[in-house]
């Protein structure tokens, strides 16, 4: 599926997911130089989905390592499973086992409890898994400075086992919300990328693809309001996750066209603050609501766009 | 191969002109650069230029730069680059002629302690606000290493009080909730195997995030050494410090000094921070500074400084509700105040009013003296 920067945006296509080309590039060049590709952007934009995506297109499997402060190699690689060394230990030596020998059978691959990044290196598997390490923001730096030695060599050494190498090399995707600058170190060893807030017309390829039953008309205007709402002046602008959500809402509300009082019912799809949705009516929802129905007119045109890109 | 030669002549050149405007690119890049171009259609411009950011440039905020020197080098016939605004000799991308002619002050360490008394009235005629931005630049080349040393021994020791927590990591004691096994276990061989002895973990004490807000327009002129000194010794002591210097505009120089290392990062701080010793609006930077910051605050805890004299030009309704924001935020707010050391001084004008509810700790801070005191206060608070 990568043999071209096209075949990989249309593969994505396929899979629902509308990838622009410069993110279509980042990935077939990230398989071609054997990179990890490093996602940065706002919350709700699709970085998480891109990994996701990356595996159900290549038929390998989804390993997810979600960052939090305070992750350490016990949970993020391996961990020896003391309770069951533990009880195998009084089991051998009843038997009268030989002490090297219980060594040897306690410190083995059984008694391993494999986290994340161990499994992603040992995955058998036909095709290459794909590692999504998430929110890499929201780890420390020593995890990062840990990341750095994984993603260069991709082998782990267990003291008690040895050195295990990977099978196939993994896919690596991480992924930034920027709550804090990453290590320059990690991201200068992969391939970056900024995802921002799509357009109008992409994000309107976005819902068709996502949501097949909503009204097109209603999509429009959905898209076009999203863009007014950017860019305002809020605190937690929405992203693409928002606007799915919302769009279903809508679709389970049986809508066909947008009015302010349903927007105002709705709005908790879209802002998460309360200071947000007051902002929102403060500025004045018919004002906003009409110009994105005049708006979504224009655009209309332009739809031809995605009717291309769906082939 | 020799065809391709003169291209890998220029993509050379390329980082070598990107290296020069401060974005880091490693040998590394280049080459996986040089591969990714093996691999995409040249001929296709768009291609070509993802495939170049992507491998070349690690931070969104380098992509300005990186765009203009892009648009620049890969045009054919290359234009003049002044007409780019981009200067080929020097260190430096951005056209800076203004900031060039600008007048040049300099407050050293010894005027600034001698000019506390006098400090109140140095505001009124001089530098209340300043009606237009008005661009200036410092120069910080001329203290003494003696005027460092002293400075920072100060804020050395305020430093630690102001930046300590308990980790979510945690490390071996005697003492502690949970047990750590594999301590135990590798311990209790010497007992055959037979638990007697049971390791624990408690959390580790951590240092805290704190975010650096300082005031750079014309009326804290005379703090400004304070404010580089301050800057600095926090930088010293800890490891995670985000910097932002306000006026009128809000700018984040935490990569800058981070990347440049301190004593050159200062030195272009004056020249990219676009309006250091303009005017205030300090509503609309705290703002600015919610937005920016805003959700590393809740993966940290996180004290916040707000390093400012209180005069303030903008919207007192916007001032109020950022520090809102920034006060439910924020773990500890601290405002220091190089005027609340001045005798007489009363927090009247509206700046100051506006936010003082919002505030955790708002303290003096207008010479060395002020800062033992401030470590002596922030003694009893910290250590509970």
């Amino acid at each position: 599926m990568i043999g071209s920067i096209e075949e990989v945006q249309e593969t994505f296509v396929e899979q629902n997911y509308i990838a622009d080309r410069a993110l279509a590039t980042t990935i077939y060049l990230a398989h071609h130089l054997k990179k990890p590709i490093f996602l940065e952007g706002e919350p709700g934009v699709g970085k998480t989905e891109v990994a996701k995506v990356l595996a159900s297109a290549t038929g390998g499997n989804l390993i997810r390592l979600q960052c939090y402060e305070g992750l350490d190699v016990n949970s993020a690689l391996y961990e020896w499973n003391y309770t069951k060394q533990l009880l195998q230990l009084r089991i051998d030596e009843m038997r009268g086992m030989d002490k090297e020998q219980i060594g040897a059978d306690i410190f083995s691959e059984d008694f391993l409890l494999k986290r994340p990044l161990l499994e992603a290196i040992q995955t058998d598997g036909a095709a290459a898994p794909v590692l999504l390490i998430d929110e890499v923001d929201r780890s420390d730096s020593e995890f990062e400075a840990f990341l750095l030695e994984i993603l260069s060599d991709f082998q782990i050494t267990i003291p008690e086992i040895g050195t295990i190498r990977a099978r196939h090399i993994p896919y690596v995707v991480l992924t930034s919300n920027r709550t804090r600058e990453i290590h320059e170190a990690l991201k200068r060893r992969c391939l970056y990328q900024w995802i921002d807030y799509p357009s109008v017309q992409k994000e309107f390829a976005i819902v068709k693809a996502k949501l097949p039953d909503i009204d097109e008309m209603l999509a429009q205007q959905l898209c076009s309001l999203m863009r007014v709402f950017r860019e305002g002046d809020y605190y937690k602008k929405p992203g693409v996750a928002e606007t799915l959500d919302w769009g279903l809402a809508l679709i389970a509300l049986g809508k066909d066209g947008l009015d302010p009082d349903i927007v105002d019912e709705t709005l908790g799809c879209i802002f998460k603050y309360q200071d947000d949705i007051q902002r929102a009516r403060d500025v004045g929802l018919d004002k906003m609501v009409d110009g994105a129905k005049s708006d979504s007119e224009v655009t209309d045109a332009k739809k031809a766009d995605w009717r291309y890109m769906r082939g | 191969m020799t065809d391709q030669q003169p291209l890998l002549k220029e993509i050379t050149a390329f980082c070598r002109l990107l290296k020069q405007t401060g974005v880091n690119v490693t040998t590394t890049n280049q080459i996986s650069f040089c591969r990714s171009v093996e691999l995409i259609d040249i001929g296709r411009q768009q291609d070509f230029y993802d495939a170049a950011k992507m491998n070349l440039i690690a931070n969104e905020s380098d992509r300005e730069i990186f765009d203009t020197l892009f648009d620049w080098f890969w045009r054919y016939p290359r234009p003049d680059p002044q007409e780019m605004g981009i200067d080929t000799e020097e260190e430096q991308t951005m056209s800076l002629e203004d900031l060039m002619n600008a007048e040049e002050t300099t407050v050293n360490l010894d005027q600034w302690t001698e000019m506390d008394d006098d400090s109140e009235e140095g505001e009124e005629d001089t530098v209340a606000y300043s009606a237009e931005q008005v661009l200036t630049q410092k120069d910080f080349g001329q203290f003494t290493a003696e005027e460092m040393q002293k400075a920072q021994e100060v804020i050395a020791k305020l430093v630690p009080l102001l930046a300590t927590k308990l980790s979510r990591r945690k490390k071996t004691s005697t003492k502690g909730k949970t047990i750590d096994f594999r301590q135990s276990w590798r311990k209790n061989i010497a007992y055959g195997g037979e638990p007697l002895k049971l390791i624990r973990k408690r959390r580790k004490i951590k240092k805290n995030k704190i975010l650096l807000l300082c005031d750079v327009s014309g009326s804290m002129d005379y703090y400004s050494t304070f404010l580089i000194q301050f800057i600095y010794g926090m930088q010293q002591a800890l490891e995670e410090v985000e910097v932002a210097v306000f006026s009128t505009e809000l700018t984040n120089i935490t990569g800058l000094l981070r990347r440049k290392g301190l004593e050159e990062g200062l030195r272009e701080v004056a020249q990219v921070v676009p309006d250091w010793s303009g005017g205030t609006r300090i509503g609309e930077s705290i703002v600015a500074f919610n937005r920016e910051f805003g959700r590393s605050f809740s993966a940290y805890r996180t004290v916040v400084i707000l390093i400012s004299d209180g005069w303030d030009r903008g919207e007192a309704d916007i001032l109020q509700k950022g520090m809102e924001v920034l006060h439910r935020q924020a773990y500890k707010l601290i405002w220091l105040n190089p005027l609340l050391g001045s005798e007489g001084y009363q927090p009247i004008c509206r700046g100051i009013r506006t936010a003082l509810p919002y505030v955790d700790y708002f303290l003096p801070a207008h010479n060395l003296e002020s800062l033992v005191q401030l470590t002596k206060v922030l003694t009893p608070i910290w250590t509970d």
